[in-house]
């Protein structure tokens, strides 16, 4: 009996650090990463997975203890609960999905098992600062808060209009804690704030900062009040996303001649939101511009596009980066039948004219027809002219071109009829070119017919009929008493 | 069987845990007769010290700076060397100093420190330009864990925090890329910085055999073994090679 004992004792005390890590690997918690997290994060926490290539930001590399969004002060580990909101909401605008289909209990055995990857940073929980209630929105609270929007500083790396252009936002140190490049964040594009774009949000991520980034905490340099009216100034940059599929182009006694003519700031316009290109190597998996904003007027003769589109860092081509560079698509054959072009580039059988812009040459278009991606070739024709201009963050580029132009085969712009168009644009920043960029799907645009003279003729016309009409009918009854 | 399985796993684990959290742990004893490790650090050959150029705030920065890293004395004596016993685990208690880092004329004085577990970071603004002083763990080559990142927008502006996290630690401005400076945070008094001479002298340290790292931001590293006896000193002299 005790030989038996005492060989199990020693099987045991063998087998044990064997029998740790086999225990290890039982654990709910790592089950769970295992099967639905590492296949980005790493199977040991490191990130060094299939998708790093293909993602920006990149997976969370969790070995290395930094935490980019805590509602804990600097210096501090972000609390479960911080870990526990990115795993169920996931990360708008990265790959990170909101993660739905697992039990509280499994989303805390998760969390357990990915702070084993950095435990020393774990050895003291951190505390939430207290976010009280948002002060409410006044126009002298957004002016303080814009003062102090350049007292502080935020400016410098932010931009004047918050959209992430600053000069000093692009220093060769713009680099997070795991050596990626990262820049400020455009405050006008509140889908694209991964820290949440409520005045809440924002006031905890000037508090605490983004951990592992320049975005640095000023909980210390400025007092509550200073930092709700910073956040109430900056939530009044966002700008909402007006989507649709057709946009209305009003006609104009003349249309602007240049690019930041206030005229231009009260035309309705659309916006187109973007996807990087993925159908065709070389792929766009990770593209910058999000958004572009398209509006247009016309006259008699002529109409034009306007195309608005955000960037951090423009790139002229000057600086060994491409230029940027922005497309709008037009099919060459203008139906209204249901079938479009393949909506990049064309194919064969419906080909596509690209009005190619390119801000190394930004006086001049070139007009040029697709075929398909592989298939393009540049017209001898000029029909199109182009103005662009860059200013404290935003690209605008007017198209113009006359309603019918001379040449065979183009396309006429009618009053009332609906033209389709895509964009494709590049940030030379991000090394788009070539057909690696940001793609739109297709849109309409229409060119609303003028209201006919008689609209306003003849509904006062009528009006006044009946009214002098009524007058008479009773006068002459009263005269009748 | 299944519980005496989980038992004795349980001890492992403890024990594991407990070696673990002891390597750690600096113990603070009364050191009679100890001895100490004194020497100058050399090299046979420096490089020019850099210029940094300066691209923001060059109204009032100025267009460059000298780095500072390679402050060579007469001799060959190398100055802001960090001189760490690393694996000590009982000895005197270390010093109730603060360390200070000041944003001073867009650079940090000092360039190198030394800081005590427990003690204070005191970062400060003497500039009348945004600074912000961002303290990281450093990891490997280009990749690091922030332990602070705090703005100071204003002059003369103070901002004190603990220091939780020992190592090496680079501190950076992510306003004035040109900024740096280096803390080494440690759990124990044995560390020194070289002075001008190279020289550098670590006192009170329990007799016994201990591996000392030489640090330096151009140079590199080095460590090197010594044994210090009881009220002695032991000398410790170390040459970087040429760069």
């Amino acid at each position: 009996m005790k030989k038996i004992l005492l060989t199990i004792l020693l099987t045991v005390v063998l087998c044990s650090a064997w029998y740790l890590s086999a225990s290890a690997e039982d654990s709910q918690g790592k089950k769970l990463y295992n099967g639905w997290c590492a296949q980005c994060h790493g199977y040991d926490g490191d990130a060094k997975s299939y998708t790093d290539k293909f993602s920006v930001p990149k997976p969370r590399d969790f070995t290395m203890g930094t935490y980019k969004f805590r509602s804990t002060p600097s210096g501090d580990p972000p609390t479960d609960a911080d870990i526990t909101k990115i795993v169920r909401n996931g990360n708008p605008g990265t790959s990170m999905p909101p993660w739905t289909r697992f039990t509280d209990d499994e989303v805390k055995a998760i969390v357990a098992h990915v702070k084993t990857f950095a435990p020393d940073i774990f050895k003291d929980a951190g505390k939430p600062i207290t976010i009280g209630t948002p002060p409410k929105a006044s126009a002298a609270l957004i002016a303080k808060g814009k003062e102090l929007f350049n007292k502080a500083k935020c400016v410098e790396c932010h931009g004047k209009a918050g959209r992430g252009n600053g000069e000093k936002g692009w220093q060769e140190n713009f680099k997070n804690d795991w050596g990626d490049p990262i820049t400020p964040a455009n405050y006008t594009h509140p889908w694209e704030l991964r820290n949440g774009s409520t005045v809440e949000d924002i006031y905890r991520t000037i508090s605490v900062g983004l951990g592992g980034t320049p975005m640095t905490s000023y909980m210390d340099s400025l007092k509550d009040e200073d930092r709700w009216a910073l956040a109430v100034f900056i939530k009044s940059l966002q700008e909402q996303r007006k989507l649709g599929v057709a946009i209305k182009i009003k006609k104009t006694v003349a249309i602007p001649a240049k690019v930041d003519d206030p005229a231009w700031d009260s035309v309705e316009y659309m916006d187109l939101p973007m996807g990087g290109q993925l159908m065709f190597e070389p792929r766009d998996f990770t593209p910058l511009i999000t958004n572009v904003r398209v509006r247009g007027l016309y006259s008699d003769k002529e109409f034009a596009i306007m195309v608005e589109w955000s960037d951090k860092k423009p790139n002229n081509g000057a600086d060994g980066k491409p230029a940027d560079t922005v497309w709008i698509q037009f099919p060459q054959k203008v139906t209204e039948e249901a079938e479009k072009p393949y909506f990049f580039m064309g194919d064969k059988k419906h080909p596509v004219y690209l009005w190619n812009w390119k801000a190394s040459d930004a006086g001049k278009v070139t007009e040029q027809l697709a075929k398909g991606y592989d298939n393009v070739a540049d017209l001898p024709k000029q029909d199109v002219t182009v103005i662009a201009g860059y200013n404290d963050g935003l690209y605008r580029v007017v198209y113009k071109r006359a309603l019918k132009t001379g040449t065979k085969d183009d396309f006429e712009v009618l009053p009332g009829k609906f033209v389709p168009f895509s964009i494709v644009a590049f940030d030379g920043q991000n090394g788009e070119s070539g057909i690696k960029g940001a793609v739109s799907s297709w849109y309409y645009l229409m060119l609303e017919p003028a209201t006919p003279l008689r609209v306003y003729v003849f509904p006062p016309l009528v009006a006044l009929c009946v009214f002098v009409g009524g007058l008479s009918l009773s006068r002459s009854l009263r005269s009748k008493k | 069987m299944k519980k005496l399985v989980a038992l004795m796993c349980m001890v492992m684990f403890l024990c594991v845990s407990a070696a673990a959290f002891a390597a750690d742990k600096y113990e603070v004893v009364d050191v009679k007769d100890g001895g100490s490790i004194k020497g100058i650090v050399k090299t046979s050959g420096a490089p020019a010290d850099p210029v940094l150029d300066i691209n923001k705030d060059t109204e009032y920065c100025g267009k460059s700076h000298p780095a500072g890293m390679y402050v060579i004395g007469a001799g060959g004596g190398v100055k802001n060397v960090i001189v760490a016993v690393e694996d000590i685990t009982k000895g005197k208690a270390a010093p109730k100093t603060d360390t200070v880092i000041d944003n001073h004329k867009c650079a940090f004085e000092p360039l190198v420190s030394i800081a005590y577990m427990g003690q204070k970071y005191i970062m400060k603004n003497s500039d009348p330009i945004f600074h912000n002083t961002s303290i990281g763990l450093i990891l490997a080559p280009g990749k690091k864990r922030t332990v602070y990142n705090l703005a100071l927008p204003n002059k003369d502006q103070t901002i004190e925090k603990p220091v939780k996290v020992a190592g090496l630690e680079s501190v950076s401005c992510d306003a004035h890329s040109w900024m740096r400076a280096f803390v080494y945070a440690t759990p124990n008094p044995y560390a020194a910085i070289t002075d001008d001479k190279g020289a550098f002298e670590i006192k009170d340290i329990p007799a016994g055999k201990y591996k000392v790292k030489f640090w330096h931001e151009g140079f590199g590293e080095a460590v090197v073994d010594v044994e210090v006896k009881a009220g002695a000193a032991a000398t410790l002299d170390h040459t970087f090679a040429k760069k």
